[in-house]
């Protein structure tokens, strides 16, 4: 099997709100895929979803072959989940933790587990409850490589964490994936890890998917053009060529899949008045931010 | 697999249950020592003749609130950790059966339960024994068992509460709960229940399943 997550016309409404809409989309064996968007777009629901603690409103997603809201015991043991927070067992400490989840999978590799606590200097007896953000979220990584899942679905995994620990949890996690043939469905708020980590990207805006598509691909094709105007007042419609633009201080910005060419024809046909155009490449952040807008 | 989720139960709640062990030896010494002061220094014939022919029940009101207590506690202090910051996700995504899970949880509690009104029951016959003639033991021990099937039946209403995932739903379910414990808990003479003994022992049964209801709207993210 190719596809490890497969989601069909997924559809959901929290009351009357759409959160999105006939949402389609695959994870392929061996991909890291990102899910992008603002705070309310739909991660954390998508998220749920998949792991059965939602159910659409419509649509259904499969993973391992599997309807997601009635997956078998075999299947769970196939997937590391992460909670947003890094959310584990607070009364347990470090050791108790372990002891607790080892029996469940039967290709637990405490030594990546322990490994990870002693290079934190994490003491045995330490009870999770009294841990710092950083040091749980060591626990919960820790946890998730001992149980060595095919699949790894992470909410939100660097909320809450410093600079040094978002970039040993994302070094971790590469290394895990890349060597073994690891797939990864994870979201996040930093985008700057996302550029580190994830093969594909998935962005989404309220109710829709803007893209989906390799992340290479997308920081490749998708730019900004910037030229001055003589007016702030100027409004364009966003269709295939203009995904998003912004005036400000007599500086037009439009962020387009297009050529400057292009470009260049389309705004000269609205008459507007301009000086050169420049066109460029963008990190992952502001290409996400150009695409979906900063409020 | 259960045996794992039981140790990470008792991980949970070992020092709650250690706390209401004690609490039941320290209510039962409490009747020792007022039983023992009444038949020595009040009226010995006077208070053998109210235990015995009146109905009077010497192991006072306290007794009748015990089994509450250790149904509500545990069920707290059993759900409460888990149902903070979503720990359920965790605890559900486990490779068993949700059902499977969330009845495990709840046999823990049922054990437990069982285990702290073993010791009430047993403290209470050897008291018993001691004073008052074996009809009077066995009128005592039949006053305090649906006490305790109300316990039973607490323990399962409040798990259910706080497994509930939608608020609104919370509050027809407190209302259950407080109309539980008063049913369970009014009769205060001695045999009182024993005619709709069977009929609360089947009601605190569906009663102790109804976390089963509320894990599984908690699992489907219902809102």
């Amino acid at each position: 099997m190719d596809n490890i997550i497969e989601c069909n016309n997924l559809t959901h409404y929290y009351g009357n709100r759409c959160i999105y809409k006939d949402l389609n989309f695959e994870v392929k064996r061996g991909s890291i895929l990102g899910l992008l968007g603002k705070n309310g777009t739909g991660k954390t629901t998508t998220i749920n979803i998949l792991n059965g603690y939602l159910k659409p409103t419509a649509g259904n997603c499969k993973i391992f072959g599997e309807n997601s809201q009635r997956l078998s015991a075999d299947t769970k043991r196939r997937i590391g989940f992460l909670l947003e927070g890094h959310i584990q067992y607070g009364f347990m400490n470090v050791t108790q933790i372990e002891k607790f989840f080892k029996p469940f999978y039967p290709g637990w590799k405490s030594d990546a587990y322990f490994e990870l606590m002693n290079k934190l200097k994490i003491a045995p007896r330490q009870k999770i409850s009294t841990m710092s953000c950083g040091q749980r979220s060591q626990v919960a990584l820790g946890l998730i490589l001992a149980q060595d899942p095919e699949l790894m679905i992470l909410d939100d995994f660097s909320m809450g964490l410093d600079p040094g620990y978002r970039r040993l949890f994302i070094e971790y996690l590469k290394e895990w994936a890349s060597s073994q043939n690891k797939t990864i469905f994870t979201t996040s708020h930093i985008i700057q890890d996302m550029e580190i980590l994830i093969d594909d990207c998935m962005i989404m805006d309220y109710g829709k998917l803007l893209i989906s598509m390799p992340t290479q691909e997308f920081l490749n094709s998708f730019r900004e053009f910037k030229c001055t105007v003589d007016k702030n007042n100027i409004e364009l419609e966003k269709n295939n060529l203009i995904r998003n633009y912004e005036v400000q201080h007599g500086k037009l910005s439009i962020y387009s899949f297009g050529k400057q060419d292009e470009i260049t024809q389309y705004i000269n046909n609205l008459g507007i008045n301009h000086g050169d155009i420049t066109e460029s490449k963008l990190s992952l952040e502001d290409a996400f931010i150009g695409l979906t807008g900063k409020y | 697999m259960n045996y794992l989720l039981y140790r990470k139960e008792w991980i949970k709640t070992r020092w709650a249950l250690a706390a209401l062990a004690l609490l039941s030896i320290i209510i039962i010494v409490n009747v020792w020592i007022t039983v023992n002061h009444d038949l020595r220094f009040v009226n010995a014939p006077r208070y053998w003749n109210a235990v015995v022919f009146e109905g009077y029940q010497f192991y006072g009101r306290w007794m009748r609130y015990i089994p509450f207590v250790a149904g509500i506690v545990i069920a707290i202090v059993q759900f409460v950790p888990e149902q903070y910051q979503k720990r359920l996700k965790i605890t559900l995504h486990l490779p068993m059966r949700e059902n499977r899970i969330l009845l495990s949880m709840l046999s823990f509690g049922i054990v437990m339960l069982t285990a702290i009104f073993f010791i009430l029951t047993a403290l209470l016959t050897i008291l018993s024994i001691i004073y008052f003639p074996v009809n009077i033991v066995w009128a005592a021990l039949s006053t305090v068992l649906p006490w305790m099937l109300g316990g039973y039946a607490a323990y399962g209403i409040l798990s259910m509460i706080i497994t509930e995932p939608v608020w609104r739903y919370r509050i027809p379910q407190i209302i259950l709960l407080a109309g539980v414990v008063y049913c369970f808990s009014f009769g205060y003479a001695y045999k009182i229940y024993n005619n709709i003994l069977l009929t609360i022992t089947i009601m605190a049964i569906a009663l102790l399943m109804s976390l089963i209801y509320s894990g599984n709207r908690f699992k489907r993210g219902e809102m």
